[in-house]
């Protein structure tokens, strides 16, 4: 029995080897079918994300189950490169290493952000994938479906994921959330139309955001940003005219200097009537006069007051790494001794078959001497010879179980099948 | 058979808000389980003693108003901390909670509110104390508001231990306290005119009578306030008014506790009993006293 994984990640390949490697949604099926093909009677989960590529193979027998230089040929025939070009980028993992790594990827303690929320679902879609295309079988069910386990007593018994460290994703999922106490009901208004201005977008519509104006000094990328979100557009002349109306500002500008001075603001201040405004200034320099923030019912935050925050966050969620490590390491320790215990299933099995055919055939031949006995009798002799191959058989199946628990016992089972003169 | 005494809920309340601050310390997945437990069992403890209390006489005192207006708080503290787990509520009602229960614990028992006379003493009674606890309730929301309000405006961004709820949420309870308050406060305060109307003379010298028409007062010019200035109707502004009718709420119940009045009669046969010899050992037997 052989689960293996050859791959790369964030931390052993550049963007340019992973951007190489990945696999296309489309490219997936045909990329099982060659593995099939390459390597049959041999499971595969091919897991492509931005950050990594692995390819999780696994086999009953480990003679069929294909190398590390094999999978290397795999990927770079599959992607058009040559093998030698990225042999340095790839890593293997191999029995209970690879469990380790599967199980630490799912819960995210591998992701470049540590406790990322999204890898755990990438892992779950590319094992619901494999199934569907018929490339796992009972090892990996077995594998993934203890990996998403795993991964979810992480999620559920630490706070790791809990915790944002993207600056926007601080500033509208943790920031504005304690001011607001819903969004879908709010004015939402969007300076810039950058980068940074659509991630903050995304956050914004994830957390139920509705009415979003979207102001830029090019018109028409506001333009743009606003059709591919599906929010308003409004002119950079009307920009004070909206701060009257807006509940939530985020500003994302690459404005040399402020765009809202504390004199425009005292302007459409009193049109206000002091309503909650809050203002997460994402802009290096400020788009907003610091000095606003003084004003009544206004709370403003900068760059710097968010990454505050998004370190301490990442500090919170670096102590939470030695619990879910704990969690992580007691997981594989039952998946292994589940999969060593599995191993010696036929070996058991054939060896209580061949007590219960002895078993069988005494009997024949006991009640064939005594055609007299009455089935009371009958049945308390079945029963004592029941009760005495159970009793012969507890020591070695007991201490098949204990060694099984630290790997599969290669030597006892052999021993087991010279004595009992068991058949493969 | 069971026993039931004011030491029990009471203690139970203690524990739940022990629970509640060790939430500023450390991580716990099994505390908030435990504060519920403890809260709800003080609750269930709580109503047997006050429905045992009730049943008991068709009298009541101020011992039992003020384990009323506390067991309302304990409801509305459960269901907050139900909807709302992940803040420490109980931080900031449960102290309340047990203020009310100490004193109802050293105030005399004294029996003078009769109970289910008539319909109108009914309401007279149940709005006076709703809007005692509504006025409660929007004091904590509204301390709630400033401390929150206070750390967002200084950039002392919350941590998993101490979060306290939106600015919109405690604007929005504030609020509505203040409305829901002035509302039940005046059926209180004009349903007992309208009773003491009928027997002809209205007690206005009662301190309890124009402490609690000078808190609906107070209440109505709030609203009023609210009404007519915009920007009374956010933020802060509210909170402080939250706090304010709390002020005038304890000023207003240290009076009846201070001056002679006739809520209830002082002259009760129960007059002297002290409520601590009364309530020490206030037992429950064969279910309802």
């Amino acid at each position: 029995m052989k689960l293996q994984m050859v791959g790369c990640s964030h931390l052993t390949a550049s963007v340019e080897i992973r951007q190489q490697l990945a696999f296309q949604p489309d490219d997936l099926a045909s990329a099982l079918e060659d593995l099939r093909l390459r390597f049959p009677n041999t499971e595969a989960v091919v897991l492509s994300t931005c950050n990594r590529v692995e390819v999780y193979t696994a086999a009953e027998d480990e003679v069929v189950s294909p190398s590390h230089e094999d999978m290397a040929c795999f990927l770079a025939e599959f992607h058009n490169m040559k093998p030698e070009e990225i042999l340095g980028a790839l890593f293997e993992q191999s029995g209970e290493d690879a469990v380790r790594h599967l199980f630490y990827v799912a819960a995210s303690l591998e992701s470049m952000v540590i406790g990322e929320s999204q890898i755990l679902g990438q892992v779950k879609k590319a094992y619901e994938q494999a199934t569907l295309l018929g490339s796992t079988g009972p090892l990996t069910h077995g594998v993934f479906q203890a990996a998403l386990k795993a991964a979810r007593l992480v999620a559920t018994q630490t706070s790791i994921h809990q915790r944002r460290t993207s600056v926007p994703a601080v500033a509208i999922a943790e920031l504005s959330k304690q001011i607001f106490e819903r969004l879908d009901d709010k004015h939402i208004l969007l300076i810039g139309a950058g980068e940074m201005a659509e991630e903050t977008l995304e956050y914004v519509r994830q957390e139920g955001g509705k009415s979003i104006t979207v102001v830029n000094r090019n018109d028409s990328r506001s333009e743009e940003l606003a059709q591919r979100w599906q929010c308003r557009p409004a002119r950079w002349d009307r920009l004070l005219e909206l701060l009257v109306e807006a509940d939530l500002v985020v500003s994302t500008t690459s404005s040399g200097e402020s765009i809202v001075t504390f004199e425009d603001f005292k302007r459409v201040e009193s049109q206000r009537y002091q309503r909650p405004l809050a203002i997460l200034d994402l802009a290096v320099p400020c788009d907003f006069d610091p000095l606003i923030g003084d004003s009544l019912g206004v709370y403003l935050y900068n760059i710097d007051d968010l990454q505050t925050v998004c370190q301490r966050n990442r500090e919170d969620r670096q102590k939470e790494w030695p619990a879910a490590e704990k969690i992580i390491e007691a997981e594989t320790r039952s998946f292994m001794a589940d999969l060593h215990h599995r191993a010696t299933a036929p070996t058991i099995r054939q060896l209580q078959e061949s007590c219960a055919k002895l078993k069988t055939e005494e009997l024949q031949r006991l009640f064939n001497k005594m055609p007299n006995i009455n089935d009371p009798c009958r049945e308390e002799i079945e029963y004592a010879f029941d009760r005495f191959i159970n009793k012969i058989l507890h020591p070695p199946l007991d201490s098949l179980r204990r060694e099984a628990s630290d790997g599969t016992p290669h030597a006892l089972l052999e021993a087991l099948k010279r004595l009992f003169k068991l058949k493969d | 058979m069971s026993s039931i005494s004011v030491v029990c809920f009471a203690s139970s309340y203690a524990v739940a808000l022990a629970l509640e601050i060790s939430r500023l310390f450390f991580r716990s997945g099994i505390r908030g389980a435990l504060m519920i437990i403890f809260a709800a069992a003080g609750f269930l403890a709580q109503t047997l003693f006050l429905v045992a209390r009730l049943t008991e006489s068709n009298t009541s005192g101020w011992l039992d108003w003020y384990l009323l207006a506390a067991w309302i708080l304990v409801a509305a503290y459960l269901y907050l901390t139900f909807y709302h787990p992940h803040n420490p509520i109980g931080i900031f009602i449960l102290p309340i909670v047990l203020a009310l229960i100490g004193a109802a614990y050293l105030l005399p028992d004294a029996r003078g509110f009769t109970v289910g006379a008539s319909s109108w003493g009914l309401v007279h009674g149940l709005a006076l104390l709703l809007g005692t606890a509504v006025i409660m309730i929007g004091f904590v929301s509204g301390l709630m508001y400033l401390i929150q309000s206070s750390r967002l405006k200084h950039k002392r961004f919350s941590g998993s231990s101490f979060r306290l709820p939106s600015l919109e949420w405690g604007e929005k309870i504030t609020s509505r306290c203040i409305v829901i308050s002035a509302v039940l406060l005046g059926v209180g305060v004009f349903s007992g005119i309208a009773i003491n109307a009928q027997s002809g003379r209205v007690p206005w010298t009662d301190p309890v009578v124009w402490g609690s028409g000078l808190l609906l007062l107070w209440l109505a010019v709030v609203m009023v306030f609210n009404m007519v200035y915009r920007p009374a109707r956010q933020g802060r502004k509210i909170a402080y008014l939250t706090l304010a009718s709390m002020v005038f709420l304890l000023l207003v119940l240290a009076l009846t506790q201070l001056i002679p009045s006739e809520h209830p009669a002082r002259t009760t046969a129960n007059a002297s009993t002290s409520m601590q010899n009364h309530l020490d050992r206030y037992q429950i037997e064969g279910g309802v006293a």
